[in-house]
């Protein structure tokens, strides 16, 4: 039998949807008054990748926060104080957005290099217009594995794009990817030399498939430029071992996993026991066609 | 009257008396009223129970383990007394399958009750795991069952020839029902050697079996890491508990048919003495292993372990553990020492103190146990940390007793206690149709 | 052909499910869906849903298909691939706040009087200090639990995870039996769930990967790591919810483990804080590790405000009427 798979994904945003909605009629229903709808946006930059606006809509609704979803935010930007449309994205059951471009090619900045993206909220039943803008100038990160004396090191320098110049004293870190956070190899406030670079040694001690370990670069959240991310793969972390007794014959295997002793021994019993009581059935039919 | 006559009009069928058929209505209205408790709990769940989160088991369980025990007599009465050739074994065989297979059946059906969703009962065959002692069950319990009718069927096809002969003129429909299950028997030459290898071979086959059912009823408990559950020194410990059962109920229920059916000659204070002196040897057995289980452990129990020990010997469960353990074992085992009282009335009430005490010793083998979880109990209602059945469980129990009971009533009321056809060939009596055969 | 997925769209409509949702259900419903659209010639991007009030909603039909596609590719009883659960309950950082309780009750929709995730007020002897100790479902590698189902209802992935199929459990608890961290609970009666959505249709959605949605009556539910969440990309709710950083949680293949807010090594935490597991002499090899509770950053004391010694599941105190689905209570 096949079993049933399902959109867990599906189920919540769902779930949060039929919520959004009541607590939405629910308001209605109880006055008149808009809720105020909150909007943060961050905007990131993955080096020789796309460039995005993660959006998140909350609003204050009976003293607690609530994720708005399904509403249509729409993506802009601005400059000279001219807002020109990039296009529209839709909340989902978190309240969150997100809007990518393939580059920063599409927009452009103004005459001191700085970039203003915005989103709006137009307004509906239930909720207040609202809008949000984000501003920043585009970095660059440049990062490179380098192996000395069997030591592995990420080099990289990071330089405003607009003003080509390099950015000293910028907090910077390098991590490797994983399952649910990444993990900082590098120490905790490391900041741009005057050069604008950073050099950090990469523990030889990593686990990752096949020792391959997806290394980033990165300035978080920096007041002026945003987040930069820059990717490096580096075949130089400790290959891991599967640890599982999934495929071995084991007490807790599934049945098709039995421990041969035990199939052996529970065969043995039925053939045994059921071949005599099938012999002896048989024996009764003899008896019964007996002719005197 | 012919001595032939006279055993056929003893031991063959007899009209329900006033007494027999109240007897009926009573375990058919217990059996009712069970039936409609189960529906309930069917319907509702089985928060219709006591049983909880923490004594996730209770007395469905206790009851199953007593039916699976109680079963067990077939192996030790039937087969170990034919092996052995014991002559005085006659008057207990027949009644001690008739026992095997009446608790047996309620074994399988009892632990079905337990099951929440009986529903998915197909899953235990589609979808069986080998390694779960439920999967043994589920294989084990048939198999007794299979081998424990056949038991009870070989031997008295005889019987059942000599009944429908018997009732050709007089009954022609009864008649033919004993027609119908004597198979055409007619001793020849091929149908005795026929019947008489069969017989070996399934005595043969019934011992190891019993052995095997007991073990794996005791695996249930000593497969789980529980404390007073997780023992080497429980499988045996359940053989000897079945042997005790077993017998006990065996010696209650031959001294009632004694006496309802008139049987005195029959079954004497002969055949009271001898069985009286195997239940003491069961009785002693099941004291040592009562030690090896509770005592021992005393001297190097760890902390779980003593806390166990101590509810059992001195704590909450200490008054009902020292009724059995007294009342229900020790007692009986010394008082069946005299001889004066393994006369039949005397031991009718020693063994009544016996099947008691087996019930509950059951019950305090799965409780307690559970009340005793490695962590704390904590964070669910006071309620939880103490059990004792509901009305349903006890309706549900009670309906299952009933119904074991009323297999058994019905297999006494239609079929002969004791084997006319043995007893006839034994006394040399003409109609005895062996010797016929045989020239 | 034709006419009949048009009819099994119709009764969606009528019974006021969301019809959208259909297709995130599996294969067949897929198949119905696509056939209905089709039909009707009004395919595009976006997929119209129907709320429970009656509103229709729009929704990218090409985001509920992925979501589908990602899911089929993984055996609910094979689990991620290179992945190994693990988790590590800092006792040092637990002041009984219940913030973990109460998330994983809610998530999981818990309506029973036992919660999966429970926290414990211990202590070892008189002697040694009382601490607060979460315990969930231990993912033991040797489960006690699953060697001992008859029908592979509960069942070890290659992820490690211990998980439940409860349309195929039959009730019989042995598994709670076995489990020698008594984390195993039991649905004695219809467990009394609400939902925002029909319950036939959360019927449908059931999955090992998503325990309590829903729970069924007659079977076993326990924590299951919430692998629903880690397909997002996210923590369990426990995690989440700790106000503290008390449980981190990650793949022990990568050696890193991450509360939310601080992504360590494991390797180092267990060895700095010297981890343990709990029983370790049973021999069932759990995935969760536990630091002891040295240096505790608020006093034992303090917990014991918060702490229902008869009560893990809190109750709401008038049960709520749902006008919208009376299939669901």
């Amino acid at each position: 039998m096949k079993t049933k798979q399902i959109s867990n994904l599906a189920v919540l945003r769902f779930l949060s949807l039929g919520l959004a909605l009541m607590l939405a009629t629910g308001v209605r229903a109880q006055a008149t008054e808009k809720q105020r709808v909150r909007l943060s946006a961050n905007y990131t930059k993955v080096m020789n990748g796309p460039v995005y606006l993660d959006l998140q809509a909350t609003a204050r609704i009976d003293n607690s926060n609530v994720d708005v979803a399904g509403i249509e935010l729409e993506v802009y930007y601005e400059r000279d104080g001219e807002e020109m449309a990039l296009g529209t994205v839709n909340t989902n059951e978190s309240g969150k957005a997100h809007f990518e471009m393939e580059s920063l090619k599409a927009i452009k900045p103004d005459s001191t290099g700085l970039y203003t993206l915005g989103a709006a909220f137009g307004g509906n039943d239930a909720f207040r217009a609202a809008s949000r803008t984000v501003s920043f100038r585009d970095a660059a990160i440049s990062a490179k594995l380098e192996t000395r004396d069997s030591v592995s090191y990420v080099n990289a320098t990071l330089s405003d794009a607009a003003a080509d110049s390099l950015i000293a004293d910028a907090l910077i870190r390098v991590q490797v990817v994983r399952l649910f956070r990444p993990l900082r190899i590098s120490e905790e406030f490391l900041s741009t030399d005057s050069d604008g670079a950073i050099s950090v040694e990469v523990p030889t001690d990593i686990p990752g498939k096949d020792g391959l370990l997806q290394l980033q670069v990165v300035i978080a959240d920096n007041d002026d430029y945003g987040t930069v991310i820059a990717a490096l793969d580096a075949p130089i972390g400790t290959p891991f071992v599967e640890d599982t007794t999934y495929f071995e014959r084991t007490l807790w295997g599934p049945r098709g996993r039995t421990p041969l002793f035990i199939v052996l021994f529970t065969g043995v019993l039925i053939v045994g026991s059921w071949g005599v009581i099938v012999y002896l059935i048989r024996n009764l039919f003899k008896i019964a066609k007996n002719k005197p | 009257m012919s001595r032939f006559e006279q055993l056929i009009q003893d031991l063959g069928p007899r009209k329900f008396s006033l007494k027999g058929k109240l007897w009926m209505a009573l375990l058919i209205v217990i059996s009712v009223a069970g039936i409609a408790a189960y529906v309930d709990q069917l319907i509702r769940g089985q928060e219709v129970t006591n049983m909880r989160d923490y004594v996730l088991w209770g007395f469905y369980i206790s009851n199953f383990v007593f039916f699976v025990a109680t079963s067990f007599v077939a192996a030790i009465v039937v087969a170990v007394l034919r092996l052995t050739n014991n002559e005085w074994r006659r008057p207990f065989v027949r009644l001690a399958e008739i026992v095997a297979v009446a608790c047996i059946i309620m074994a399988g059906i009892t632990i079905m009750i337990d099951m929440a969703r009986p529903d998915r009962i197909l899953n235990l065959f589609v979808h069986a795991r080998l390694q779960s002692p439920i999967t043994w069950d589920v294989i084990i319990i048939p198999t007794f069952m299979a081998v424990s009718i056949l038991l009870l069927y070989f031997p008295m096809l005889p019987d059942l020839a000599i009944l429908r002969d018997h009732y050709r003129d007089k009954h022609p429909r009864l008649s033919k029902i004993y027609g119908i299950f004597a198979l055409k028997w007619q001793w020849t030459k091929q149908q005795l050697r026929l019947q008489q290898k069969s017989i070996q071979i399934v005595v043969l086959l019934i011992i190891p079996l019993g052995l095997i059912l007991e073990s794996i009823d005791a695996y249930l408990f000593s497969t789980t890491y529980r404390v007073g559950w997780d023992s080497s020194n429980f499988a045996p410990y359940f053989i000897s508990g079945a042997m005790v059962s077993g017998l006990g109920t065996l010696v209650a229920l031959v001294y009632v048919v004694r006496k309802n059916k008139k049987l005195e000659n029959y079954i004497t204070d002969y055949h009271f003495e001898k069985i009286g002196r195997l239940l003491v040897l069961a009785l002693m057995i099941y004291i040592y292993f009562n030690i090896n289980e509770y005592l021992v452990p005393l001297f190097t129990s760890k902390e779980a372990e003593s806390e166990h020990l101590n509810t059992l010997l001195v704590g909450d469960y200490a008054v009902p553990f020292w009724l059995v353990t007294i009342g229900g074992l020790v007692l009986p085992a010394l008082l069946l020492l005299f001889k004066r009282l393994r006369k039949p009335r005397p031991m009718f009430y020693i063994s009544l103190l016996v099947v008691l005490g087996s019930y509950w010793k059951r019950y305090l083998i799965v409780t307690p146990t559970l009340l005793h979880p490695y962590l704390p109990i904590q964070g669910v209602p006071e309620s939880w940390r103490h059990y004792f059945p509901s009305l349903h469980e006890w309706a549900i129990t009670g309906a299952t007793l009933a119904m074991a009971l009323l297999i058994i009533t019905l297999l006494v009321r239609y079929v002969p206690v004791i084997s006319i056809d043995r007893l006839a060939e034994e006394e040399g009596l003409e109609e005895a149709k062996h010797k016929e055969a045989a020239a | 052909m034709e006419d009949k997925s048009k009819e099994t769209r119709r009764k969606f409509l009528d019974t006021g499910l969301k019809v959208g949702l259909a297709t995130a259900l599996g294969g067949a419903a897929l198949t119905q869906f696509k056939e209905g659209f089709a039909s009707e010639g009004d395919t595009g991007a976006k997929m119209q849903l129907m709320t429970t009030d009656g509103t229709l909603i729009e929704v990218d039909a090409s985001q509920v298909e992925e979501n589908l596609a990602s899911h089929m590719e993984r055996d609910p009883r094979e689990g991620f691939e290179n992945t190994k659960f693990v988790m590590v309950v800092d006792l040092a950082k637990c002041e009984n706040a219940l913030a973990c309780q109460r998330s994983c009750n809610k998530h999981h929709y818990i309506t029973g009087e036992n919660a999966w995730l429970k926290v414990y007020n211990m202590q070892d002897n008189e002697t040694s200090s009382p601490y607060w100790m979460p315990t969930m479902c231990q993912h033991c590698d040797k489960p006690a639990c699953v060697t001992v189902c008859p029908v592979d209802a509960t069942f070890k992935r290659k992820d490690g995870l211990v998980l439940i199929d409860n349309e195929r459990c039959i009730g019989c608890r042995f598994c709670m039996a076995a489990c020698p961290y008594s984390t195993r609970v039991f649905n004695w009666s219809e467990p009394q769930q609400q939902f925002e959505m029909n319950m036939e249709m959360v019927d449908h959605l059931h999955s090992p990967e998503y325990a309590g949605m829903p729970s069924k009556m007659g079977t076993v539910d326990k924590c299951d790591f919430c692998p629903h969440q880690t397909a997002k990309g996210e923590l369990p709710h426990c995690v989440t919810a700790c106000p503290n950083g008390v449980f981190y949680f990650g793949n022990k293949y990568e050696d890193t483990v991450t509360n939310g807010n601080e992504t360590v090594r494991l390797s180092k935490l267990l060895e700095k804080n010297s981890g343990y597991r709990l029983f370790e002499d049973l021999g069932t090899e759990p995935s969760v590790y536990y630091l002891p509770p040295k240096d505790r950053i608020t006093p034992f004391e303090d917990g014991l405000e918060n702490y229902n010694e008869f009560e893990s599941v809190e109750k709401p105190g008038e049960p709520v009427e749902n006008a919208d689905n009376p299939e669901a209570s």
